[in-house]
């Protein structure tokens, strides 16, 4: 059995342990399931990231070459991210929606599993680098907005009345926040990866299923900015927009590589 | 179209403007293009729709929207950059109001201490506080709409003076390529190798081409692979595709050569033009098993062979594997057919884009603005103090705090001020 898999079946294993402490808590509010599921998904981290470095050492590059290998990259980073944002507000409730998220996705990209290789000749580019780590970084904080999404749903429909109002636009605050720092990274994303597929092919936009969903995603963000900031839209409808753009980043990563051919059917 | 419109300027040009640049059509078309986007990649794949006519049009009337609002952008941004703005409060900002005893200076002291520019300005039994921050952030926002204005406008360019165009080129095989769109002048591109280098486990490694490109007295030699294409007077080379050229020879009953040319997969010649008897040479397997002839057991030239069909008025009359240097003959027909030699080809792109430059110019600009505009957010603050019976009144208003910040904005304001305006920020 392969290191890296077993290392990353791990992370996906406390990740759903860490699920079902923090969906306990959110019924019973005991303080111990809390500190057993943190501490769970404490290991799952460190799990993940051993995965990570196996799977590096493994490959001989950074795990950036497969939807496998860029799945686990963006999985612990979604797990940062909330590790930081938990540090940061007492918002308890968002571990079970972020770690549910989290075993989810670790869960779909095992079942992508492939062995490590070297590099493709279309990958052997500095703008891999750039290109994927842009990603991470954008799909990971768009992760952790849809978390809060949820969660402010979530809130809406179960919280207490007592302090519902001020916990939903905290709530709400943190995910245009967190939409804020994610958007110039998921421009950032698709310029890259224009500029890359100039330097690689002579064209930097050929509406390739996945630039063309790619700025299907930017756009429902870009309309998510303007609604928030400009038009003043409801918190409710906003919220519904992260959820949605989310849905659409997943579709952008997972389903356009399954689904639909073309220039990153690679990724596969 | 982060800046809201709030009165529509008279004059009927001035009318369309303000509807080409109005924020709800820039919303409305990028639904419409996000959604006919969805809905092409999802239901008609292999369907032209990104390059249609209509589609375009739609493109280039969002181009439009946006190249309108930028403008209009520029133009507010440039008094906002000068003074404070002292413009009322519309629908989109949030206020709050209470009763306090301060003075305005108090309250001019406690936003300056936050940061912000000052204007005071005295209207009747009202003082009216004028506040803003930020500026940089609205310069990001106008940069990113400009930024997709200078990327369409790269595009354009590209569109109207720049040209592709595939050549495909066997080994030791010299094509000429265009330098213009015109294709007036030309240069000679000269494939000396094509090879394809593997790792350890058998795995491609990288294709590459050995070419030379001459013109005018210039001549370069490089070697093209796929991230390192060559460039060499305006125009830019990439590898593309690559394969293997079969060369088929008719010959006559006494053995002369009567035609000769090289094929590439599903490649034609013509046998007997009076009967349309024709040639297809449908596959190269450099590594053939008898046991599935259509699949090569491994890219060496291990037992090559070329799957060969004949056909006669589109109609398939014969078809079979053949050998290099096999006499293959058709009933009937004096001539007889041979395979003669293989090459490997590589599949090159020739492409000029003068729109280029000026596309990555506009891919810079909208990375740079948009970490600009998301990290600094423009915010105004209006305060006006009025005394009356119930002694003086508040009433605050604020925009650019979205998500719930307007409302801790206003908490703090109010506790700052009740305190005491010399509270530092």
């Amino acid at each position: 059995m392969l290191a890296e898999h077993t290392l990353f079946f791990s992370a996906f294993s406390f990740y759903f342990a860490a699920t079902i402490c923090y969906i306990a808590y959110l019924v019973w509010l005991s303080r111990g399931l809390l500190v057993t599921g943190k501490l769970l998904a404490g290991i799952g981290l460190i799990a993940n990231t051993m995965a990570l470095i196996a799977r590096t050492l493994a490959a001989g590059h950074l795990p950036f070459a497969s939807m496998y290998e860029f799945g686990m990259a963006m999985v612990w980073l979604i797990v940062v991210f909330w590790f930081v944002v938990d540090r940061r507000q007492r918002m308890p409730a968002l571990g079970a929606f972020m770690l549910m998220l989290a075993f989810m996705l670790a869960g779909a990209f095992l079942s992508f599993y492939q062995e490590a290789k070297p590099l493709i000749p279309a990958l052997k580019s500095n703008w891999l680098m750039a290109h994927v780590i842009t990603a991470v970084i954008a799909y990971g904080a768009l992760a952790l907005s849809f978390g809060m999404a949820t969660l402010y749903f979530w809130y809406s429909k179960f919280g207490e009345a007592a302090d519902k109002e001020k916990t939903k636009l905290k709530i709400a605050f943190w995910v245009d926040k967190t939409i804020l720092f994610a958007m110039p990274f998921l421009t950032l994303l698709i310029v890259t990866g224009a500029v890359w597929a100039e330097y690689a092919w002579g064209s930097y936009w050929r509406w390739d299923p996945k630039e063309t969903w790619s700025l299907i995603t930017w756009i429902i963000y870009s309309i998510y900015l303007h609604g928030r900031m400009i038009k003043n839209w409801t918190v409710h409808r906003t919220m519904g927009l992260a959820v949605v753009g989310f849905l659409a980043v997943l579709f952008t990563f997972i389903g356009v590589n399954v689904l639909l051919p073309g220039l990153h059917s690679y990724a596969q | 179209m982060l800046m809201d419109v709030k009165s529509q300027p008279a004059g009927e040009w001035r009318r369309v403007l303000y509807d080409l640049s109005s924020m709800n059509t820039g919303l409305a078309l990028m639904v419409l293009i996000a959604g006919i986007a969805l809905v092409a990649t999802l239901a008609f794949p292999q369907a032209e729709v990104f390059h249609s006519p209509w589609f375009r049009a739609l493109l280039a009337l969002f181009c439009v929207n946006i190249a309108c609002c930028t403008f209009r952008q520029f133009r507010a941004l440039w008094a906002v950059s000068r003074r404070v703005p002292r413009c009322s409060p519309s629908a989109s900002w949030q206020r709050s109001q209470w009763q306090a005893n301060i003075t305005a200076a108090e309250v001019e002291q406690f936003l300056a201490n936050c940061r912000y520019r000052v204007h005071t300005v005295q209207a009747g039994t009202e003082t009216i506080v004028y506040a803003d921050k930020g500026v940089a952030g609205r310069w990001g926002a106008a940069g990113v709409h400009l930024a997709i204005v200078v990327i369409a406008a790269g595009a354009l360019i590209g569109n109207l003076f720049g040209f592709t165009q595939s050549v495909v080129v066997g080994k030791e095989e010299a094509v000429p390529v265009p330098l213009y769109k015109t294709g007036i002048q030309q240069a000679q591109l000269t494939l000396a190798d094509f090879r394809i280098e593997y790792y350890p486990d058998g795995s491609v490694s990288e294709y590459l081409s050995d070419v030379t490109i001459a013109a005018d007295n210039e001549q370069v030699q490089q070697t093209i692979k796929i991230n390192h294409p060559l460039q060499f007077q305006g125009i830019t080379v990439y590898q593309m595709d690559y394969g293997h050229q079969v060369l088929a020879r008719i010959h006559g009953p006494d053995g002369t050569v009567l035609s000769a040319s090289w094929l590439t997969d599903d490649g034609k010649l013509v046998i007997d033009g009076e009967k349309e008897i024709t040639l297809q040479m449908i596959k190269y397997i450099p590594d053939f098993n008898p046991h599935r002839p259509a699949v090569s057991l491994s890219p060496l030239p291990n037992n090559p062979k070329v799957l060969y069909a004949f056909y006669q008025q589109n109609e398939a009359i014969d078809w079979g594997v053949a050998d290099f240097g096999q006499r293959m003959r058709l009933q009937g027909n004096d001539t007889w057919i041979e395979f003669a030699q293989v090459r490997p080809y590589s599949a090159l792109d020739v492409k000029s884009d003068p729109g280029v430059p000026v596309v990555m110019a506009g891919f810079l600009l909208l990375s740079i603005a948009f970490f600009l505009s998301m990290s600094i957010r423009y915010q105004q603050v209006q305060i006006r103090i009025s005394t009356g019976s119930k002694g003086m009144t508040i009433h605050a208003a604020v925009s650019g705090l979205a998500g719930g910040r307007g409302e801790l904005f206003f908490e703090e304001l109010e506790e700052r001020l009740t305190k005491g305006a010399s509270s530092s920020c």
